[in-house]
């Protein structure tokens, strides 16, 4: 896998078990073929029929690949998870910025502890909230 | 030979159904042992006759190509003109097939088509797609047919051409493999020499002469060479030259001492993509894996055996040009025939390497552009000139002019390629990063971010370094780190068995001594960003344990 401590192990891999401890499918660094290019999506996770792109992002900087990876994944949802509140604040500021990118499915951009909580809240029979 | 007007009419009714098979039914059979016999009277005779005036009328309708005499066998070439199926044995295919036509006339759609219905009765499947991405569209068809077909672009390859493949020893490997690198870099003659003595030197310094596994990869090979001071400067120079592009094009998937045995991927379905590589990279890959399994099977004494691989090439014509008369496929494909492997290629134009129609038994014309292509196709089917014209007048796409190289029917026929239901693009998804995960792989660490241009080292050595010496307790505060990451700072004090005051003095000096860094994240959804402290290389060493290990 890709990336550093924070990007894989404190969110990937923790969004991961959170995702497979409520029934979810999980594959990490899943290729999608973007034209003629490659791309890996950090997570992708089935569940409930619903397809979710999940990317770690430490920056705003890429998220404009993010977007492309989620559209041509086809998924439903893309999660750009972060650290904390303040990389969500700047990756919100830059989504702005790229109004009208390809992917039509929901985006949330959330920090990781909000995601975790949204995992528990969307998908599991037994809500912690 | 008798002149025509001296041989009787009747003879030759009979010599034109004999040509053309009008008499292989139970009554056809019959009526030729009658005759034989001397004992047909006019009613036999006129039996003949009407076969001979009814099949004459049927040709001067359909064309002067007749319908095949081709209904036995599992393999379906498609349709004749009357919907009935054109079928051959699955052996038909031992003897390589060529498919020669214009953009747009159906190609890439009947080698899917045949790959669909090979794909079942094979053990191997091998689909290269050198410059379009077509055959992927057929994983959902092959799905349902139970087969999971893996699609791997070229970089997602791991190959180690200086691997010996399954069977072969080492000796007799390294000669074959230089070879192969001179043809496909195309090398001076001299470079071969060189190649081949290096990679023998390198197989005795790894211990793959005697017995070993652990093989020199391509990087070895290169850096060797480049460092042998005693080497032609020309052949060194012009092997250094082309081998930089493709290692470095390729370095993901030839940094293996171990790579995928062909011997493995011939029991699988895939596709190989590789549009976008260079011809060279493309050369050297294809040339790795067909060479490989070509050899091994030789030297597992494998010959003449029911087909067991399949392998179709689209877009061939580079691999087949007759301005590389020694390069890619053309200069294997006469010692391919024999060993369990079938070989499809398709190409747009004639330009092909005399080996190529020499060693294609099955030929197939499409819709072409060019005249000269036809003449070429039509002179090594055995075209007549009438058949030659309607070819060029009534081909469409989808339709072929076909003839099979065994078998008692060897004229050639018009044949349709039936329509598919396919995806008008490529699944993507569930694709994963790392396919054929299951084979056994031995990576070459060392060569993963390799340059050609040599980069200085730091070296971090130990002994100069100086890090402050850690006692009992600090080592457990850094196990336990290690062993459950991304909890906030507060809970490890609890969990190493440690009071809060004394954790703190702790974790700012493993900080300050570059054992740890703190990040500032969010872990519970509200409230304060929690401190998650994430243990440096250097932390691992000093607990023992692989970075990576981490336990839960």
């Amino acid at each position: 896998m890709r990336g550093g401590y924070l990007h894989n192990q404190i969110i990937l891999i923790r969004l991961a078990k959170a995702f497979e401890a409520v029934g979810g499918r999980t594959q990490f660094e899943a290729s999608v073929r973007m034209g003629t290019q490659w791309g890996f999506v950090d997570l992708v996770v089935l569940i409930d029929e619903v397809l979710i792109a999940v990317e770690a992002e430490n920056t705003a900087r890429r998220i404009d690949g993010d977007l492309k990876k989620a559209a041509a994944l086809g998924a439903d949802q893309l999660w750009i998870v972060t650290p904390n509140r303040r990389v969500a604040q700047s990756v919100c500021r830059q989504r702005q910025r790229l109004a009208g990118t390809a992917f039509e499915g929901q985006v949330f951009v959330l920090p990781l502890g909000v995601a975790l909580q949204r995992v528990t809240d969307c998908f599991s029979n037994f809500s912690g909230s | 030979m008798p002149p025509d007007h001296d041989i009787p009419e009747s003879i030759k009714e009979l010599l034109y159904a004999e040509r053309h098979r009008l008499l292989e039914d139970d009554l056809g059979r019959a009526v030729r042992n009658l005759i034989d016999h001397d004992v047909a009277d006019g009613f036999v005779r006129n039996m003949v006759s009407e076969r001979v005036r009814k099949h004459k009328t049927a040709r001067a309708f359909a064309g002067p190509i007749d319908l095949p005499k081709l209904n036995t066998g599992r393999l379906v070439l498609g349709l004749d003109n009357h919907q009935g199926d054109i079928r051959c044995p699955l052996s038909f295919l031992n003897g390589h097939s060529l498919t020669l036509g214009g953009s747009g006339c159906g190609k890439t759609h009947r080698s899917r088509f045949m790959a669909l219905q090979i794909a079942t009765q094979v053990g191997g499947l091998w689909l290269f797609d050198l410059r379009k991405k077509e055959y992927a569209a057929l994983q959902p068809l092959m799905a349902r047919l139970g087969i999971d077909l893996v699609v791997v672009d070229i970089r997602q390859l791991k190959l180690n051409p200086l691997q010996c493949p399954v069977g072969v020893e080492p000796a007799d490997w390294a000669p074959r493999v230089a070879d192969m690198l001179v043809l496909v870099l195309q090398l001076p003659p001299r470079a071969a020499k060189l190649i081949h003595a290096t990679i023998f030197e390198l197989y005795n310094s790894f211990g793959v002469l005697a017995g070993g596994d652990h093989y020199p990869t391509m990087f070895d090979l290169r850096e060797a060479i480049r460092s042998n001071s005693e080497a032609n400067a020309q052949a060194k120079q012009a092997f250094v030259d082309s081998i930089d592009p493709v290692l470095l094009s390729l370095r993901e998937a030839l940094c293996f001492r171990k790579g995928w045995s062909t011997s493995d991927l011939a029991s699988r379905h895939w596709v190989l993509e590789m549009a976008g590589a260079s011809e060279v990279d493309k050369d050297l890959m294809l040339n790795s894996l067909v060479l490989h399994e070509f050899t091994s099977r030789v030297a597992r004494g494998v010959s003449n055996p029911q087909m067991d691989l399949y392998i179709c090439c689209d877009e061939a014509a580079r691999m087949v040009s007759s301005s590389n008369p020694r390069g890619g496929i053309a200069d294997l494909i006469g010692l391919i025939r024999g060993t369990g492997i079938g070989l499809d290629l398709s190409i747009q134009s004639a330009d092909l390497a005399p080996s190529i129609l020499s060693n294609t038994a099955n030929k197939f014309v499409g819709r072409c552009g060019s005249a000269s292509d036809y003449q070429l196709i039509a002179g090594s089917m055995g075209l007549d000139r009438e058949q030659c014209r309607w070819m060029q007048h009534h081909l469409a796409p989808g339709w072929f002019v076909g003839q099979v190289g065994e078998g008692n029917w060897r004229y050639p026929f018009v044949v349709r390629i039936p329509k598919m239901k396919l995806a008008a693009c490529p699944p993507t998804g569930f694709q994963s990063s790392d396919p054929f995960a299951d084979l056994p792989v031995d990576v070459a660490d060392e060569f993963v971010d390799w340059s050609p241009n040599r980069v200085a080292q730091v070296s971090t050595d130990e002994s100069t370094t100086t890090m402050p010496t850690l006692d009992s307790v600090e080592i457990r505060y850094l196990e336990v780190i290690i062993k459950n990451p991304g909890l906030p700072s507060s809970s490890y004090p609890k969990l190493a068995g440690l009071g809060p005051q004394k954790a703190q003095r702790i974790r700012k000096k493993l900080i300050d001594a570059g054992y740890l860094i703190v990040h500032r994240v969010n872990t519970g959804g509200r409230g304060r960003n929690a401190i998650v402290l994430e243990p440096l290389e250097t932390a691992f060493v000093a607990v023992g344990v692989r970075h990576g290990q981490v336990g839960d």
